[in-house]
């Protein structure tokens, strides 16, 4: 994969594409604590009867969307990291030469916009691809785990 | 042609506006070499920034009867001091990246005046000294494939005889149909390079004189702007016996 197309020409972009990765793969093990709601969860409709855990009647297991809710939450210093990247960029074409001066009378439209936006777009449709497998992952744990008649 | 009318430029501040540019009205025909001068602050470095659409103005700025805009800001180019290159790309990822973004990037000149200066295509233009990075920087401008080139102040940091080469090469590769805009201090040296000098004053063009007028009545284009200027050579003389006689 060629980075630096994503990234302000003769930048470094590096330190920032793994700064990024190391904040996905922090939410990613974060949004992990999923598995704990879902014990929680699985635990709740649960009760002990002489020594032995029974199935509680008409016991219904909180929905998937609210076990999942706080999700994003855990991506957030991934965001607010790709958001401040936008404005180092083009801070970039200010620093050493005023290489803006050159990026301001491109022909082209959208050039410059492109240049400070493409990466930090790329971080986030890999944390939003990397949430929604996740997700596909945690929906198919939940209804392995719950019982049938407890879905609500 | 490009035609500026009535330009005005007014730097807002904390401490009120600054006019830079009060009315600033002239043409430039294709193919001609124009020398922009004044003193530090006369608005030199702001016109041709407006030229290149890098500040909002008052008046008009035409490219050809047109306003400049996307379609046509590729008939600009512009070398500045400040230098406008990327310096952690090689010169030749800047000739990709030109080629990609202008059309009639010039190859061949490209690596005629690369290899004239001797710099390296493989270095990144960070690791040049002050004087190749200029170079490189008005290389790039000749480059770009405009019919106008707009030049602030590109060879400070460049020894004498580095400048005298510049000037010969770029009369010699110069196509007719193209126009330099050349703002500089350095008025006695490019003299014979320009063929007509703008004089800029307190915002305002207090002079617009061809050498060829000059040469007719027997005048250097120095003494022109000195004289337009108002400068007094006999300041200097006058301030140091006052400092002396006490």
């Amino acid at each position: 994969m060629k980075w630096e197309k994503y990234f302000p020409p003769g930048y470094a972009y590096e330190m920032e594409r793994n700064g990024a990765g190391l904040l996905l793969g922090l939410g990613a093990v974060l949004s992990l604590s999923f598995f704990g709601r879902l014990h929680s969860a699985v635990d709740s409709l649960y009760e002990y009867r002489n020594g032995s855990r029974v199935l509680r009647e008409g016991a219904l297991a909180a929905p998937f969307g609210r076990l999942v809710a706080e999700q994003w939450s855990f991506y957030l210093p991934l965001f607010l990291f790709l958001a401040v990247m936008v404005s180092f960029h083009y801070l970039y074409y200010r620093q050493s030469t005023k290489s803006i001066y050159l990026m301001k009378r491109l022909p082209g439209r959208w050039v410059l916009l492109k240049s400070c936006v493409q990466g930090p777009l790329l971080g986030l449709l890999a944390a939003a691809a990397l949430a929604g497998l996740l997700n596909l992952l945690y929906y198919g744990s939940y209804l392995l785990v719950i019982p049938g008649e407890c879905l609500p | 042609m490009l035609e500026v009318r009535s330009l005005k430029k007014v730097y807002h501040g904390r401490m009120g506006g600054v006019e830079a540019l009060r009315g600033v009205d002239f043409r430039i025909g294709q193919g001609e070499i124009v020398g922009l001068f004044g003193e530090n602050g006369a608005g030199k470095t702001t016109l041709l920034k407006s030229i290149l659409g890098l500040l909002s103005y008052e008046g008009e700025i035409l490219l050809d009867g047109e306003k400049i805009h996307k379609g046509n800001i590729g008939r600009l180019s512009f070398a500045t001091c400040e230098h406008s290159f990327f310096p952690n790309l090689t010169p030749i990822s800047h000739r990709d990246f030109y080629q990609m973004h202008f059309g009639r990037f010039r190859d061949k000149r490209f690596k005629a005046l690369m290899d004239f200066f001797e710099l390296s295509t493989k270095t990144a233009v960070k690791n040049f000294s002050a004087g190749q990075q200029n170079q490189f920087e008005v290389i790039m401008a000749l480059c770009q494939g405009a019919d106008y080139i707009l030049m602030n102040e590109p060879f400070v940091g460049n020894d004498l005889f580095n400048r005298e080469d510049f000037y010969k090469v770029l009369l010699g590769i110069l196509e007719p149909e193209e126009t330099v805009f050349l703002s500089t201090h350095l008025i006695g040296e490019v003299e014979k390079f320009v063929g007509r000098g703008i004089l800029l004053q307190k915002g305002r063009v207090t002079g617009d004189v061809t050498t060829l007028e000059l040469e007719e009545q027997g005048r250097a284009l120095t003494d022109y702007v000195k004289e337009v200027c108002g400068y007094r050579p006999d300041r200097v003389n006058r301030a140091l016996e006052e400092l002396t006689q006490g």
